[in-house]
């Protein structure tokens, strides 16, 4: 007698469809925007496609099955388990999604956002939600809803899984979910950490983190962590007995598959990194150290990202790269030093266990990494020659708290819009370096994070604005 | 930071098909024609893809399937745990015993004579099989912290 009867298993299978159904159409009234009634009709589909899936286990039960009683069991049991699985990863992985959409966060960066992704991905659609946890984070959903009707296809009849792909061809190809902190919604200067996630998206879509895999794990780090797991030095395997052999075996998978684990995450932590600091300059540097700060992170490694020494390190090797670090300037100073602090900590950064293995089997691979995201993003890349031309120009304009929308070209004798990267730039420079004299056009008694409040203000305005007028021409015809 | 979300993990794949395997060999059994004889394909590339994560595991090297074939590789290891308490030929050596198994489905897939203990052991083989992979992805059912 089964601890849970199939009968009872089939039943919650549509217990849980009626409780879910009800729960997405309300979001679906409360999520008017395209973006969001794109995602929704996908999840919609997959409900369809867990009901659909669940409904052709019981009629084949019952048709085929019926006379025996056992197999019967066993089977309804394992279909109703995978239905309510999927189903239960529908509810905690892609329903909180909609319940943040409901923030409605009204935002200003979305415009540029979405912009830099339709570039490389016409069919997208990007939400940015703000989030409790104090972290960033990217969710990329490639074709969602296609990809999960292949895996149930070769278990549905052929007209359902045609039908379900006619339904899937409508929705867009990507869905991209961008996470920040709440509290950080009104600080340009923070939130130019978005970059590294909006870098994901672009590891994603073009799958650089599959050419830039290590070939080979350390072999020496991960002998020694599987040894060490095992309890014993083992010299020659064919000695073993069965049990030990299967039971190293299973040590021996576990920790490969830990290490590959961290290494796959790791190594997309570093493309976004590289990315980002290539396409924002110093304004992505400041802000992850201000990020860094804010969280209160200590230097270690940890699952999901390589210790912050390390990180910071390959930012300012990138920064050099760019010519940052010989650009005379007002930045030059804080860079150089950060550079040396950065480099001194990551020498003296401590890594253990699997983080030992997959530091050692990347450390040796990252200089080709980098030559090859140097490459990738040489088009984009803001160099030092272009922050010299673009940010100056913009420095006095926030020192007299006006929102640098826009600059004359005095050649065309016309306004143009500001590049957002310059507009970040330099609002990271003035807090850097002028911060003071900033503060000076405020009255007396302004706290400080009240004028940073107003510094980043008007730099969110700067990037909305110019957006606009970047469009204007176009949406003008 | 990367979130990860897998609708329908690669363990409910394996399950399914373990299933569909134990069903198909069940049939052949009760000398039955077998309904479903795509299974067999299915079942061999997917020991082929076990073998693929033995071979990983052993010489360390990354693809971008290494982890997938490592977890196929990992419930076949338990599986293989369990059924050596039950009684088997003279396989003692993994791989040989993954080799011999996408031996017998190929014979059965090309209907050559296959002997009936064969059958069962790869009947078992594919219940474990089916048994671990649900294991892997069963989530908590409750979440409880304290804040001090």
């Amino acid at each position: 007698m089964p601890l849970i009867e199939a009968g009872i298993l089939s039943q919650a299978v549509r217990q849980r469809l009626y409780a879910i159904r009800p729960l997405v159409q309300e979001y679906q009234r409360e999520l008017p925007d395209t973006a969001w009634q794109n995602f929704i009709e996908g999840i919609n589909t997959l409900l369809d496609l867990a009901e659909c899936f669940h409904a052709e286990a019981v009629a084949r039960c019952k048709s085929t099955l019926k006379h025996d009683a056992i197999a019967n069991e066993r089977d309804l049991s394992l279909h109703s388990k995978v239905a309510l699985r999927f189903l239960a990863n529908i509810h905690q992985s892609l329903l909180p999604f909609l319940q943040k959409g409901t923030q409605r966060a009204e935002y200003l960066l979305l415009p540029t956002i979405q912009r830099i992704v339709s570039r490389h991905a016409e069919s997208a659609q990007v939400v940015l939600l703000p989030d409790f946890d104090f972290n960033y984070g990217y969710l990329g959903l490639k074709e969602f809803a296609p990809e999960q009707i292949e895996k149930f296809e070769p278990y549905l009849p052929t007209h359902k899984v045609n039908e379900f792909k006619e339904r899937a061809k409508k929705l867009c190809k990507w869905n991209v979910f961008l996470q920040y902190p709440i509290s950080e919604s009104e600080s340009a200067l923070n939130l130019c950490v978005l970059t590294h996630e909006l870098s994901h998206f672009f590891d994603h879509h073009e799958e650089l983190y599959k050419k830039y895999l290590p070939q080979k794990l350390d072999e020496g780090s991960f002998k020694a962590l599987v040894d060490k797991r095992c309890g014993m030095t083992i010299s020659e395997p064919g000695q073993m007995t069965m049990e030990v052999v299967f039971s190293r075996a299973t040590i021996q998978n576990n920790t490969y598959k830990q290490c590959i684990s961290l290494i796959e995450k790791w190594l997309r932590e570093i493309i976004a990194d590289v990315l980002a600091v290539h396409a924002l300059g110093p304004a992505y540097f400041f802000s992850l150290v201000e990020y860094f700060a804010h969280a209160a992170s200590e230097n270690s490694p940890a699952s999901t990202h390589p210790a912050m020494a390390i990180r910071l390190k390959l930012l300012v090797e990138e920064l050099e790269n760019l010519g940052y670090l010989d650009m005379e300037g007002p930045l030059k100073d804080i860079l150089t030093s950060s550079a040396r602090s950065a480099r001194s900590e990551a020498e003296t950064t401590k890594h253990e266990e699997e983080a030992l293995v997959a530091y050692e089997t990347i450390k040796s691979h990252l200089p080709t990494i980098q030559e090859k995201l140097r490459d990738l993003a040489s088009s984009f890349a803001y160099v030092a020659e272009r922050y010299k031309e673009e940010v100056p120009p913009i420095i006095p304009l926030l020192l007299k708290g006006v929102a640098p929308v826009e600059h004359l070209n005095p050649g065309q004798g016309t306004c143009e819009p500001n590049n957002p990267v310059a507009i970040v730039n330099a609002g990271w420079e003035v807090y850097k370096t002028r911060y003071v004299e900033f503060k000076s056009i405020f009255w007396d008694r302004m706290s400080d994070p009240e004028a940073l409040a107003n510094l980043n203000q008007m730099l969110l305005k700067a990037v909305e604005a110019s957006e606009v007028v970047q469009r204007w021409p176009k949406e003008q015809g | 930071m990367i979130q990860t979300r897998e609708l329908f993990p690669a363990s409910l794949d394996h399950a399914l098909l373990a299933n569909r395997m134990a069903k198909v060999l069940h049939q052949i059994e009760g000398n039955e024609e077998p309904a479903d004889r795509d299974a067999f394909d299915k079942a061999i590339k997917f020991l082929q893809f076990i073998r693929q994560g033995r071979e990983f595991t052993q010489k360390l090297t990354l693809s971008e399937n290494s982890y997938q074939a490592a977890l196929a590789y990992g419930e076949a290891i338990r599986a293989i745990e369990l059924l050596s308490l039950k009684k088997m030929p003279e396989e003692e050596n993994i791989d040989r015993l993954l080799k011999w198994l996408v031996e017998v489905t190929e014979n059965l897939r090309d209907n050559r004579p296959v002997e009936k203990h064969e059958i069962v052991l790869l009947d078992d083989f594919f219940k474990l099989i089916a048994e671990a992979a649900l294991t892997s992805t069963s989530g908590p059912i409750e979440r409880v912290e304290y804040l001090y």
